[in-house]
């Protein structure tokens, strides 16, 4: 799995690769992102390749959030896909997860917090 | 009245006939009632006959060899100068001439011509006060006539009859040779323009059909065009009476055979234990055969060898014995079947061997016999061309053949001292009485319904026993039952208890004048008093379940005498409810009065109605099979349809007892109301998958596209995500927790593609996969995961797991195309 990724000043943002995160790939991709998210504080994780998510796929991301916020980084989501964006709601996981339309706004929200307010909250 | 107007008599109707007491029922007192409303007379022909005739103060119908005339009188305010001839058409013949001279055939043509009579003081020369022109005309089906007074048509014209001949259509007139096809013509538009202002009288005649048969005709005088439209009401009301009458004679005509042949069994039964030997069982069989028709004969053949010998009969001369291969009776015994021939024609070629037939005209063999054995016929014939024998009649036959068939084995088997084989042969004889009387045939069309049963007869007969009634197109009985006891005595108990319910069921059909179907509570009620006696004397009772269908009001109303609960599946939402009274079985008290309960179903429901058969059915550790598993297997049964149902179930218990064979009988009846249109399937895909992780984009891709191709356009996307996430939340518990990961295995999907939901049932091999076992999902994002469940109850309509076909569990989802679930909190 390649994950293409973008360094913004100290924000790196992740392109999660398509065209679905489920039970066959989700570990690969954690795998795959541990050592970004070593090394960052401030991730975005752009999910607009991503037509579908399930249930292993939202557990790898929320791994990630976890592994973020336990090292005191932050994570945000943007790009979300209308499947993808109803299984968050179905969860109830655009109330953990700052949620943003796009890469811009996610981008704007880290470098002056508060600036743009999360999708859905 | 010569036949120079070139008329063919009025034509036969077969059909006629066969509606004529319905109609004669039907109508009584109706056409009097619309005729002194409109002022129009009426009359009912069929089969060339005028059947009644009501007629008008002024005009009426008779028959006059063989062709229907029409006469209808003017008063003196209805045109000025009188007609050339006084004679009233209304004499004392009116509606009494029927064309073979029945006069007065069904006792209302004479009361209804005095109709006409009777309003009019009648003057010298026997024409009618006030009227001052007669109009006479003989019509037929096809005219329709505007009749004017002579005077307006034509004052000149002579003969009253050539004065309203000149008015009617060309047909007529042509018949009449007077007049040229054009003056015809020419005639009739004038006329036709005449009668737009004064027409005084207009002749219709109405074809009348019930179920494409032509049943007869309305013959009718209006004296204004207002009062077709009566004529139009007042007809379609009569079919509507017609058609509601034929139903009823014959739900009644069935009801009584049935009754009568239960009745009978359960009576000479009854009777027969004190006779004392075979030979007066066997006379008493034969008084009670020939009693079926006036004038019947009978002999009572029993095997002997290669001979049948007259053991019993009631004949002209005694029966000689005869080698049992010749003759109607050889051929009955040869088939094994009951055989009915009937007229003198087929008769004549068995003359020789048969000398008691020699004048008979119709014949009815009946073999006597058990499953394994034959033993012998009962002939039963008559000589008179009248007496014909028919499915009542050999419904009676065939009881009483089969109460011989008891008597002899009995004796035969008593008499060799083969205990073990006597109760095999009983047990034989009970589950034949099951089979024929006491479990009946589902009807095969009751529209907007479809039944199905189940009977798994035990190794000694029970008293189970069922019967669907059908009233009429939307309504419907179910009953069912259970007699305590075993054996012949417990069958025979449960004939009586079915014949008393139809005894019960015809008597107040005809208490109440026949206008409604008897409520269920009072049908059970009188039942109950019925036989509480018999049933206490012999100290047993009958649990039973009574419930009518109303399609039209979507109700059931529901009568339990301590019956098992029946049970109602709801499809819509899957709620479950047991339908079950306070009443006691019948035969406890006899003045018990019965309750009952009405509940609303809707379309696509089930119901399923069973004996304890089922329930107590048990495995090799005891257990009970239950009530849980019976709503159970039905809950989850993958094939809703009746017959489907019934299988699931009999595959439920004989998987879970280990056996086919039962202790009791086992005994199911499934109703199952017609789903909507929307439910109907628009198409079925299936679709095997490998257990590998990697499939669940191809089977996310496979139900995304079936969505897509068949699902209305109005659908909701957000629905079809949810049904995508669900269908790929179940495939991934089953590869990773009941396949173990093991990505060689099998995954079947099936989808049924409904007009208003979408269907699919995956199946695996694998572990059982159990959801309640998980634990509830945490939404604070402490815990990655635990949400497969969740999101799977919370994306689609319904989620059903279950086993079924042996090795392969099935797990069911159903999602409908709109209003996404509801997240429940």
């Amino acid at each position: 799995m390649a994950i293409v990724t973008l360094n913004l000043d100290d924000v790196v943002v992740v392109e999660v690769p398509g065209p679905s995160l489920d039970a066959s790939n989700s570990k690969d991709f954690k795998a795959e992102v541990g050592s970004i998210l070593n090394s960052s504080q401030k991730v975005i994780f752009d999910l607009e390749h991503l037509g579908f998510v399930d249930s292993s796929g939202l557990g790898s991301i929320l791994s990630c959030l976890r592994q973020l916020n336990g090292a005191g980084g932050d994570l945000k989501l943007c790009g979300m896909t209308k499947p993808v964006r109803a299984l968050f709601e179905l969860v109830r996981m655009h109330r953990i997860f700052e949620i943003y339309e796009s890469r811009d706004e996610a981008l704007a929200a880290f470098k002056s917090p508060g600036s743009v307010p999360p999708l859905g909250r | 009245m010569d036949s120079n107007y070139g008329f063919q008599p009025y034509p036969q109707h077969d059909a006629a006939a066969a509606f004529e007491p319905q109609v004669r029922k039907a109508l009584f007192g109706r056409p009097a009632e619309f005729a002194s409303a409109t002022g129009c007379a009426v009359a009912w022909e069929y089969g060339g006959l005028l059947s009644w005739v009501v007629a008008s103060p002024d005009a009426c119908f008779t028959i006059e060899h063989g062709q229907l005339r029409m006469r209808a009188g003017f008063r003196q305010e209805d045109h000025s100068p009188r007609g050339p001839d006084g004679r009233s058409g209304l004499d004392g013949q009116s509606g009494q001439t029927g064309r073979d001279g029945q006069n007065g055939r069904d006792g209302q043509n004479g009361r209804d011509g005095q109709n006409g009579r009777d309003g009019h003081e009648r003057n010298e020369d026997g024409g009618v006060a006030g009227v001052e022109a007669i109009v006479d005309v003989l019509v037929n089906a096809e005219d329709q006539l505007a009749l004017l007074p002579p005077s307006v048509a034509d004052p000149s014209v002579a003969d009253p009859s050539v004065a309203g001949l000149s008015l009617v259509n060309p047909s007529l007139a042509s018949g009449a040779e007077a007049v040229t096809e054009e003056a015809a013509v020419a005639q009739a538009t004038v006329a036709q323009a005449a009668a737009e202002q004064k027409a005084e009288r207009e002749y219709r005649c109405v074809p009348a059909t019930v179920q494409n048969q032509l049943i007869g005709y309305i013959h009718i005088c209006c004296p204004s065009r207002l009062a077709r439209s009566g004529l139009v009401g007042m007809l379609g009301y009569m079919l509507e009476m017609v058609e509601k009458e034929r139903q009823e004679d014959s739900l009644l005509q069935e009801l009584s055979a049935s009754w009568e042949s239960l009745d009978a069994l359960f009576e000479w039964t009854v009777d027969m234990r004190n006779l004392p030997n075979r030979q007066e069982m066997l006379n008493r069989i034969i008084e009670r055969a020939v009693a079926v028709r006036p004038g019947a004969r009978a002999i009572l053949w029993i095997e002997e060898g290669d001979l049948l010998l007259p053991t019993a009969w009631v004949a002209e001369a005694r029966p000689q014995p005869r080698s049992k291969s010749v003759g109607v009776v050889g051929r009955a015994l040869d088939q094994r079947n009951s055989l009915v021939l009937r007229r003198a024609g087929r008769l004549s070629q068995i003359l020789d061997t048969e000398p008691e037939l020699r004048t008979a005209t119709s014949v009815v063999v009946v073999p006597i016999s058990t499953q394994s054995q034959l033993h012998g016929a009962l002939e039963v014939w008559s000589d008179d061309d009248e007496i014909e024998f028919e499915s009542p009649q050999l419904r009676l036959l065939e009881a009483l053949s089969m109460q011989a068939a008891l008597v002899v084995e009995n004796d035969r088997l008593y008499s060799s001292q083969i205990e073990s084989e006597r109760l095999r042969q009983e047990v034989d004889i009970g589950s034949r009485i099951q089979q024929s009387l006491l479990f009946s045939k589902v009807p095969e069309r009751i529209e907007g319904a479809e039944i199905a049963s189940l009977t798994l007869p035990s190794q000694t007969i029970d008293g189970d026993f069922y019967d669907i009634v059908d009233h009429n197109p939307h309504c419907f009985d179910v009953v069912v039952g259970d007699v305590m006891g075993k054996g012949v005595p417990a069958a025979i108990l449960a004939a009586g208890a079915k014949s008393g319910l139809f005894r019960s069921l015809c008597q107040l059909m005809v208490d109440a004048g026949r206008r409604d179907i008897p409520q269920p509570d009072a049908i059970v009620s009188k039942l109950n008093s019925a036989l509480a006696r018999q049933m206490m004397s012999v100290d047993s009772f009958a649990s039973m379940s009574y419930a009518r269908f109303n399609l039209k009001t979507k109700t059931v109303t529901f009568v339990d005498a301590g019956h098992t609960k029946t049970f109602h599946l709801r499809v819509r939402d899957h709620q479950t409810f047991l339908l079950q009274g306070e009443n006691l079985p019948l035969g406890i008290l006899e003045d018990e009065v019965y309750q009952q309960i009405a509940h609303g179903f809707e379309p696509g429901d089930v119901f399923v109605f069973y004996s304890d058969g089922i329930t107590e059915a048990r495995n090799a550790e005891g257990e009970f099979y239950g009530e849980f598993r019976l709503y159970d297997c039905v809950r989850k049964s993958t094939d809703r349809t009746a017959d489907g149902l019934v299988r699931a179930i009999r595959q439920s218990v004989v998987s879970f007892s280990g056996r086919e064979v039962f202790l009791d009988d086992l005994t199911c009846v499934v109703v199952r109301i017609q789903p909507n249109s929307a439910q109907a399937i628009v198409t079925r895909e299936s679709r095997v998958f490998t257990s590998d992780l990697r499939e669940l984009s191809r089977i996310r891709q496979w139900v995304n596209d079936l969505w897509l191709r068949w699902a209305p356009r109005e659908h909701e996307e957000a629905a079809l995500y949810q049904l995508v996430l669900a269908v790929n939340e179940v495939s991934s518990n089953v590869m990773r927790h009941a396949y173990k990961g093991d990505g060689q295995q099998r995954i079947r999907m099936r989808a049924w593609v409904q007009r208003n939901r979408f269907v699919l049932e995956l199946a695996h091999t694998g572990e059982p996969f159990d959801p309640q076992s998980k634990e509830a999902p945490v939404f604070d994002g402490s815990r990655e995961g635990g949400f497969g469940v969740f999101i799977i109850e919370n994306s689609v309509d319904e989620i059903v797991y279950s086993r079924n076909d042996g090795d392969w569990h099935t797990i069911r989802i159903e999602k409908s195309y709109f209003a996404p679930a509801q997240e429940k909190d």
